[in-house]
């Protein structure tokens, strides 16, 4: 049975219509479910505080002691210069917990903190600092002083917690200096908890309690490290430089009007040009930069200008801000009427498809290219930017066509607009990106994802086919496993559940590529 | 509009994110009933769905106990985290058979409510068939109501995109559905 695309279409739209409407949920169930959340929400507020919520119920009170530090320290120095000078300071650094100038060396460290001008010098004796009680603890352990190990132990973690306060300062205000920072400390916490351990093996049990706390916290914090360094990533990646919004984002032939264009991390200046793409038939008149996010133009459409979208981008210097587009309408009285209630862009004339949407320097590829509303035809033109060439074009039907393009090696790297002409109509509204030539070079960023703790991978292999089967393993080796005669790839990010051996019947599940090789990504018995 | 996008002002989720009861209260509140019918629409069960939801917010807890969790566009990522759920039950249990069109059986009239019921079994049927990024496009633009904008927050894809896969996954849809009954046998 076939459907015309306007009878496939309202079909699904009735069975969207039936999965929309959902039965209440029992009120009880309901109830039940959120005195469970609750209940959960009680236990976690119950448990150990993580280290970030040690860290938030501190920052209120930390200029405090650090107050009464600078007054302590004044005193305890001004005893120490009196009794021996600076030989006595210096004498000092070797100084182990409970040793009479043990106090002095503690003093003249919180004294350097307290006269750092900045966060940054802070950081760095912090950082040394951390490394001095790990090696206090080793020494004491060495001259077997178990009993006073819990005094440096107490010191490593509040200077971790101030070091913990500069990161979460410098990401609140988006300093590049955190990322820095996170990774010297996650190095030094990696060592120190080498060395704790190591020393834990050797120590009679009854000292043990103050090492372990101290492998604890730097567990702990390099754990919270590493999250943060997640969202420093996150926010880092968050600032790419794009259109947010075009008001209004439309415009009809003929007419003359103010568009204001609004960016995201962009730095708009009296110096921006705004392009429209393609340009025919839209003259900018005047930019006004309204600040580093906002734009004004005014443009005037001409009567004959070509109907369709027109991608828009703001250069400022070596800015390009991209990512919306703007329609030219017909006249008012000419304008096809959208349906009502009809939000899906089903009647605009776009392109809407382009795949695939990504070619490599050197590639000759054939891309389908597909529109809604447009009446591609034997006349029909393709471009899909600079520094690819078109070699021939299909067209299958008004709304679809197919291109053969190449990619130059040198063609430059990055997006470029897809544009159809067909006659008067020009359509854009996708993208194609050129990718280096070289295949795969690039290592696996290992995006961090909070929220796929369901697994799924967060990848657009949109020709890849996720596929699950079950079968005999015939002959296993470190890269290919024979199942059911089928060669299934095996790569690092397989997951192997179960001591499997030839003969045992498993499940795959795998990734079919379109080149019919299958990638492993799960193999288990099958129960 | 069956979705006004409401997000809770910052400081509610600042709130919850140290673990402040009412604040979690409040986000539970705000948005159990909708990722119920969500989790509903997809998975056809009450039971399922009360899990999927009662799993979906119990990540949130953890990750805001470790420190983590959204920073702003709650709504976003508590539907991540549904549809990941989701994606992960398609994938642990076998995918329904489709049911035949009940228009398509001619020897007698089915009734409204078995029609009813055999569409809502063939469409999440169908939707257990596409991709996962294809599914969660169709699902929120067709069934929660969503705009192209928010989806492309959603699954952090660009608006283009979004269009691209919400094309790719109807013409799927239309292959299972309407051309081919027997895709999925």
């Amino acid at each position: 049975m076939s459907h015309s695309p306007e009878e496939a279409y309202l079909r699904l739209r009735e069975l969207f219509h039936r999965l929309r409407v959902t039965p209440p949920r029992d009120p009880k169930v309901a109830a039940r479910a959120r005195e469970l959340f609750l209940a959960k929400v009680d236990a976690v507020g119950d448990s150990r505080p993580s280290f970030f919520l040690l860290l938030i119920s501190r920052l209120n009170t930390f200029e405090k002691p650090r107050r009464f530090a600078w007054a302590v320290t004044s005193i305890l120095l001004a005893v120490a210069l009196l009794l021996g000078g600076a030989g006595a300071a210096y004498a000092s650094q070797s100084a182990l917990p409970a040793e009479p100038l043990y106090q002095l060396k503690i003093a003249i460290e919180d004294l350097r903190l307290t006269l750092s001008t900045d966060e940054a010098g802070d950081a760095n004796l912090l950082l040394q600092f951390i490394q001095r009680r790990v090696d206090e603890m080793a020494s004491l352990a060495g001259h077997e002083r178990f009993e006073d190990i819990s005094i440096p132990v107490a010191r490593y973690n509040d200077s971790l917690l101030q070091l913990a306060t500069i990161i979460l300062d410098y990401i609140e205000r988006g300093d590049s200096r955190a990322r820095e920072l996170i990774s010297l400390l996650a190095e030094a916490l990696a060592e120190h908890e080498k060395v704790l351990s190591t020393l834990l093996e050797t120590l009679p049990a009854s000292a043990n309690s103050g090492i372990e706390l101290a492998i604890q916290i730097s567990k702990e914090v390099f754990e919270s490290e590493e999250m943060t360094q997640g969202e420093v990533e996150e926010e880092a990646s968050e600032g790419d430089v794009e259109i947010k919004d075009i008001q209004p984002d439309k415009g009809l032939q003929g007419q003359t009007l103010n568009v204001e264009i609004v960016g995201e991390n962009t730095h708009f200046s009296a110096a921006s040009v705004v392009n429209f793409i393609p340009a025919n038939g839209i003259d900018v008149n005047t930019v006004v930069a309204n600040n580093s996010t906002s734009i004004t133009v005014n443009v005037t459409i001409e009567s004959s200008a070509p109907l369709g979208g027109r991608q828009v981008t703001v250069v400022t210097q070596e800015e390009t801000a991209s990512g919306e587009s703007f329609r030219i309408e017909e006249e008012v009285g000419n304008s096809p009427e959208e349906s009502e209630g009809n939000n899906d862009e089903f009647g605009e004339i776009e392109l809407i498809d382009v795949d695939p949407d990504v070619g490599r320097q050197g590639q000759t590829l054939t891309v389908v290219i597909i529109g809604e509303g447009t009446h591609f035809s034997s006349n029909s033109q393709v471009s899909l930017g600079s520094g690819i060439a078109t070699n021939s074009i299909s067209v299958q039907s008004s709304t679809q066509l197919t291109v053969s393009v190449t990619v130059a090696n040198s063609a430059a790297l990055g997006d470029r607009n897809v544009i159809v002409t067909t006659g008067s109509e020009i359509v854009g509204g996708q993208e194609f990106r050129v990718e280096s030539g070289a295949a795969d070079e690039s290592g696996d960023e290992g995006e961090r994802n909070d929220e796929s703790d369901g697994g799924e991978q967060d990848s657009d292999q949109e020709e890849a086919q996720e596929v699950i089967f079950t079968g005999t393993v015939e002959s296993i080796s470190s890269q290919t496993w024979t199942i059911n005669s089928k060669h299934v790839a095996i790569t690092a990010q397989t997951e192997i559940k179960d001591d499997i051996e030839v003969g045992d019947v498993v499940e795959v599940r795998a990734l079919l590529m379109p080149d019919g090789t299958l990638v492993a990504e799960r193999i288990e018995l099958n129960d | 509009m069956y979705n006004n996008f409401v997000e809770p002002e910052k400081a509610l989720l600042l709130r919850a994110r140290r673990l402040d009861k009412q604040a979690l209260a409040e986000i539970y509140d705000l948005f159990s009933p909708r990722l119920y019918r969500y989790a509903l629409r997809l998975l056809g069960s009450p039971v399922v769905a009360e899990e999927c939801v009662a799993d979906t917010f119990e990540r949130l807890l953890l990750a805001m106990h470790r420190g983590g969790g959204p920073r702003e566009y709650l709504q976003a990522y508590l539907y991540r985290v549904a549809h990941n759920w989701v994606t992960d039950y398609y994938r642990r249990n076998p995918l329904p058979e489709l049911p035949l069109d009940p228009n398509l059986q001619a020897d007698h009239e089915p009734s409204q409510a078995l029609v009813e019921d055999m569409d809502q079994q063939r469409l999440r049927s169908a939707l257990g068939c596409i991709s996962p990024d294809q599914r969660q496009v169709i699902v929120l633009k067709y069934l929660e109501g969503w705009q192209n904008e928010q989806i492309s927050l959603a699954i952090s894809k660009s608006i283009g995109a979004v269009k691209a896969l919400q094309h790719r996954g109807l013409i799927s849809l239309q292959k299972i559905l309407l051309d081919e009954p027997a895709a999925m046998e």
